[in-house]
């Protein structure tokens, strides 16, 4: 009951005119920038970060859980349409939504995302409200050394889940750590890695590393394929309404999805993209039509769509109790929170009550938002889909320049804005996922604040980490993580190979 | 144009990149110079274990480059002239923005980079582009305190001449 009062104080800071208004802002940029290709909602809040630097952060926090929630369904929007998903959530909703769209039935496709988003996004920030307190009671027994293994078991998750090779998502990893290196070291004042250049000894701000990745690197990427690729909208046409059977078909799913995505979203288990695969999978198997998936079966879009919200609901369970961010997203808002000195955590909920629960209860009124947006005016977003190519990508390097330059205004994070570029680039062009990079930069200097506190604590005696039970088991978690894709893998080949015989 | 054996070799150069940079981390880590006080659990450790990630990782990906089990089959292809053109653009945005300022910096910018993605109608960008610019210059600068550059020579053509003013 206690969290019931919260929640309804978290609604009296949510509903106050400007903070809706910002609420407002939120969904509808992120709902745009979801169904813009290109850019993404980690891209979006750190280009808005330096801007939103003279803003009061509940108001700022409100504006970005917008933007996250929005970018949610504004991404079902392109992948339906378009076949290009504009996140790794929605690939799965790609494969029969646009099938959908195809023969036709764009509208329903669109239709069930919506309303699948609204029903997963709603039961998901409820599940969010209840296990947000539980997480806080657990991390209050956490030390040091449990905290390091939840970070490790964060690291591990973000980077082995995604991607068909392990060592391309470590080496994304291990880039993102190594550049969290550089700079004053804050427990000796040591600097590390500056090369004698002034500017790095604040470190590598996270906000050129992500614009960088995913906006320069991206649009280099765009810009090499641009010429050998051709894109194609299928238009909405016929009835817009959902038909009976289309809501009897849709309304299982939508909570079986939920039901995947939110605990693999709150469990620091790996971003979204799992869940939507999972879903997929379990939808396949339950339906009496087996055969029309992949061929645009509905099922389809509204378990993968549903699961997407609900585990993009599940991620702010950690961020907001533990700190811990384990998407991109959650990365860049992670630091806009160190950007306000604020530090998620325990400690947040005790000391910002205001600011948490009003987020929390922002997502509530976020996903009605969302709701009336998009059923209604999907049409209006279509035609977002058809700005032309060149100008997109001229307008996200003109404000990725803007947000790096902003930042401290100067030239060098120009310049290290442009190496990250090239760097993404080649990520890109190689297939190595760029999300493990982005969060592990920001998660390595904490890692190693939490790892050397628990050294310092246990004397410089490594064992600490196996001894203390909840930090034994993390780290077995993390490396089970590690080793059983492999393991699996190599035990299908053999098989394989046995069956060759 | 990019063959499947390029992008091979282009991985072996990641795959040795990455390998560079543990090493380069653990040479700078041996540098560093750090008081007694801090020798057990001082700012050495993390590096050290960051470099020995790289390292591992880097020969991991080495062996998939030799094995070329993950890039395309046929290669990809790649447009040489529209990557220079984008690259090149964020270059000149490097040195116009002070000199210049935003605004130019932005202009060129946005041409390129459309010149990049095959736009041919270089008086429409330049317009949009300028457009843009000034619209977030003015917005960001008066708006939210941002701190876009004017740029010098532009302050300079603003600025009233001292010498010629009696």
């Amino acid at each position: 009951m206690e969290t019931l009062a919260a929640l309804a104080s978290g609604f009296a800071v949510a509903l106050t005119p400007l903070n809706l208004l910002f609420c407002l802002l939120g969904v509808t940029v992120g709902t745009a920038v979801g169904v813009l290709p290109g850019i993404g909602p980690a891209l979006t809040v750190a280009l808005l970060l330096p801007i939103t630097y003279n803003l009061e952060p509940t108001a700022a926090f409100i504006m970005f859980a917008g933007i996250y929630y929005g970018a949610m369904y504004g991404g079902s929007t392109t992948s339906i349409l378009l076949n290009t998903p504009g996140e790794s959530g929605s690939i799965v909703t790609a494969i029969d939504g646009n099938m959908m769209a195809r023969k036709g039935r764009g509208a329903q496709a669109l239709a069930t995302a919506a309303i699948g988003s609204f029903v997963a996004g709603s039961i998901a920030t409820v599940g969010l409200t209840f296990a947000a307190p539980l997480m806080v009671d657990l991390a209050l027994l956490f030390g040091p050394a449990e905290y390091f293994a939840l970070m490790v078991v964060a690291l591990v998750t973000v980077t082995a889940v995604l991607g068909d090779s392990l060592p391309r998502g470590l080496a994304s990893l291990f880039i993102g750590l190594a550049l969290g290196l550089v700079g004053i070291d804050l427990q000796t004042g040591q600097a590390r890695f500056t090369l004698g250049v002034r500017e790095l000894l604040d470190g590598i701000d996270i906000v050129i590393v992500a614009v960088g990745l995913f906006a320069v690197g991206e649009t280099l990427y765009a810009a090499a394929r641009f010429r050998f690729e051709t894109e194609e909208i299928y238009a909405i046409k016929g009835s817009v309404w959902m038909s009976a059977q289309d809501w009897a078909r849709s309304w299982k799913p939508w909570l079986r999805g939920t039901a995947l995505g939110f605990p693999i979203g709150a469990l620091p288990a790996g971003g979204s993209e799992i869940p939507t695969f999972l879903s997929y999978l379990v939808e396949k198997r339950l339906s009496p039509h087996p055969e029309e998936f992949g061929k645009g079966a509905i099922e389809a879009v509204a378990g993968p769509e549903a699961a997407n919200n609900a585990a993009a609901a599940g991620v702010l369970a950690p961020l907001l109790a533990l700190g811990l961010p384990t998407s991109a997203t959650a990365a860049i808002m992670l630091a806009a929170f160190q950007q306000y000195g604020l530090q998620p955590g325990p400690l947040l909920f005790d000391s910002d009550p205001e600011l948490v629960w009003g987020l929390i209860a922002s997502l509530y009124v976020g996903n009605v938002l969302l709701l009336v947006l998009n059923l209604p005016l999907a049409p209006v977003w279509v035609k977002v889909l058809k700005i032309p190519r060149p100008w997109l990508y001229g307008g996200i390097l003109l404000f990725a320049t803007m947000g790096a330059y902003t930042l401290n205004n100067n030239v060098v994070d120009l310049v290290i804005l442009w190496v990250i570029g090239l760097l993404g680039f080649v990520m890109r062009m190689l297939g190595v996922p760029v999300a493990p990079c982005v969060v592990g930069l920001i998660l390595g200097p904490l890692a190693e604040q939490q790892l050397r506190r628990a050294l310092a604590i246990s004397q410089g005696d490594p064992t600490v980490f196996f001894t203390h039970p909840i930090s034994l088991l993390l780290l077995t978690i993390a490396a089970l993580l590690v080793i059983a894709p492999v393991v699996l893998r190599r035990r299908r080949k053999l098989g394989a190979a046995d069956g060759a015989k | 144009m990019t063959t499947g054996r390029r992008l091979r070799l282009g991985e072996t150069l990641f795959a040795a990149g990455i390998i560079a940079l543990g090493l380069f981390i653990t040479v700078e880590t041996a540098r560093m110079t750090v008081g007694p006080a801090h020798a057990m659990v001082g700012p050495r450790l993390f590096p050290i274990l960051v470099a020995i990630g790289l390292v591992l990782v880097g020969f991991a990906l080495l062996r998939e480059a030799v094995r070329g089990a993950i890039a395309p089959e046929g290669g990809m292809e790649l447009d040489g002239r529209a990557i220079a053109l984008v690259a090149g653009g964020l270059i000149l945005q490097v040195l116009l923005i002070e000199r210049a300022g935003w605004m130019i910096g932005a202009t060129v910018l946005f041409v390129c980079a459309t010149a990049g993605f095959g736009s041919r109608r270089l008086a429409v960008d330049a317009a949009l582009g300028l457009g843009l610019g000034a619209l977030a210059f003015v917005s960001f600068n008066y708006g939210l305190g941002l701190e876009l550059p004017t740029g010098e020579i532009v302050e300079w053509l603003l600025a009233p001449a001292p010498r010629e003013a009696p």
